[in-house]
């Protein structure tokens, strides 16, 4: 299989083009892997649990590891860094809020601001965290604002 | 533990920046002074310290010195009335601490080196500074305003937020500390009716009243004893400023009609919810 990627300022987002002489198994392996959504793995009370990125409210840091809070309520623990997790998630879905928090964004149903200038999110379940006023210059270049 | 640390190094940087500047510009404003507001005593040509500042000091060479410090430690305090805005928690608390530093290296300043021989200059530019920071103020929340609105539209959110329980504070400190000040000044000199009667027993119980009854409709059970608990405080400020202690009964004046207001809100929303 040759790779071959060409980059193009002009596009919105990432396009995928496959060229196959027909349809073949590796053309449809590939297919399956390039439209399964990503999977994380949560371990909770020592049972490893696969994750739907598109269930988890957020991932953050708490006593030096990362927890991973999905709808409902329930926290899991995920064996990768927050950085690690920056790299794999869509980087317009899970948004770094501050130095120890990544929020799903299509999971946000309110944003106010606070007395002290920092904006408070509320995620469905109302599960509430902020937006640290240093990341906000970096949000708006992640969404594209 | 990093940020504070981060914080306080700015705040070195920033004050170190400060020092010169502040002395720089207090001894340019005494010497433009020369040609407009302090003619030079006779037999001095150039007039950088006043004569009452000599004579405290006994001669001009030790009270260039005193001023100059004070002068340095002024532009220090002004140039680091932005770096409680890099604190992530209590920004507001702190600047207004900052805001109360600085008008108290203001008025030592001003009285170590004799700056003002009475009190009314004194007043005009402690409210310039007052004038100021709420300008900084304004500024700081516009900026913020407009990040919130671009993130609420990102997010798909409507762009008119929910009111937060913040800007209710701000409008009762707004009510509570600046308008008892302003009615003051149109009050007749013989009777304060509008001190004493109209906003005691009228504006102040009606606005608590109706603000808290809106924000009950909105918010929880505890953010409305939170906002009461504000309402209730603010007061005590102007009683100590404007009024004396027999004022002390508008804090109650203004918990009670605010928590009432609010068990109102809170019975509305729950009505509505059960329709």
């Amino acid at each position: 299989m040759k790779i071959d990627v060409t980059l193009d300022p002009a596009l919105e987002e990432l396009l995928v083009k496959v060229l196959s002489p027909g349809e073949t198994e590796e053309l449809a392996a590939l297919l399956r892997r390039l439209e399964e959504p990503e999977r994380l793995t949560g371990f909770r009370e020592g049972a490893a649990v696969p994750l739907d990125p598109a269930e988890v409210l957020r991932f953050y840091g708490e006593d030096k590891e990362v927890r991973a809070q999905v709808l409902g309520g329930e926290v899991y623990t995920v064996r990768l860094r927050l950085y690690e997790l920056e790299e794999r998630l869509d980087r317009r879905t899970f948004v770094r809020v501050s130095h120890s928090e990544i929020v799903n964004w299509k999971r946000v149903t309110a944003l106010d601001l606070s007395l002290s200038g920092t904006i408070r999110v509320t995620l469905e379940g109302g599960v509430v965290t902020y937006v640290s006023r240093r990341y906000v210059k970096k949000i708006k270049e992640v969404l594209g604002i | 533990m990093s940020e504070d640390k981060g914080v306080f190094r700015e705040l070195v940087r920033q004050a170190a920046a400060g020092f010169p500047l502040g002395a720089a510009a207090v001894y340019l404003i005494i010497l433009l002074g020369n040609h407009i507001a302090y003619p030079a005593p006779a037999g001095v040509s150039v007039y950088v310290v006043t004569e009452a500042l000599t004579e405290r000091w006994g001669n001009p060479a030790t009270a260039a010195l005193v001023q100059f410090f004070w002068s340095g430690a002024l532009g220090a305090a002004l140039k680091t009335a932005g770096v409680p805005f890099l604190l992530e928690r209590r920004t507001a608390l702190w600047s207004v601490v900052h805001l109360l530093a600085t008008v108290a290296v203001f008025s030592l300043a001003g009285w170590r080196c004799r700056w003002f021989s009475r009190a009314d200059p004194w007043a005009l530019w402690t409210g310039v500074l007052l004038l100021c920071y709420l300008m900084m103020w304004a500024v700081r929340y516009v900026g913020w305003r407009q990040d919130l609105l671009a993130l609420r539209r990102a997010a798909g959110l409507s762009e008119t937020p929910e009111r937060t329980v913040s800007q209710y504070v701000l409008l009762a400190a707004a009510v509570e500390l600046a308008l008892p000040w302003l009615l003051r000044c149109l009050d007749p000199v013989d009777v304060p009716v509008l001190t004493g009667i109209f906003y005691p027993f009228l504006i102040l119980p009606l606005f608590c009243f109706f603000s808290a009854c809106s924000l009950g409709r909105r918010w929880s059970w505890r953010q409305i004893l939170r906002y009461a608990a504000w309402c209730a405080a603010l007061p005590v400020l102007n009683t100590a400023l404007l009024y004396n202690y027999t004022a002390l009964f508008q804090v109650f004046v203004a918990g009670a009609a605010a928590l009432t207001g609010g068990l109102l809100g809170a019975v509305l929303r729950k009505l509505k919810k059960t329709k």
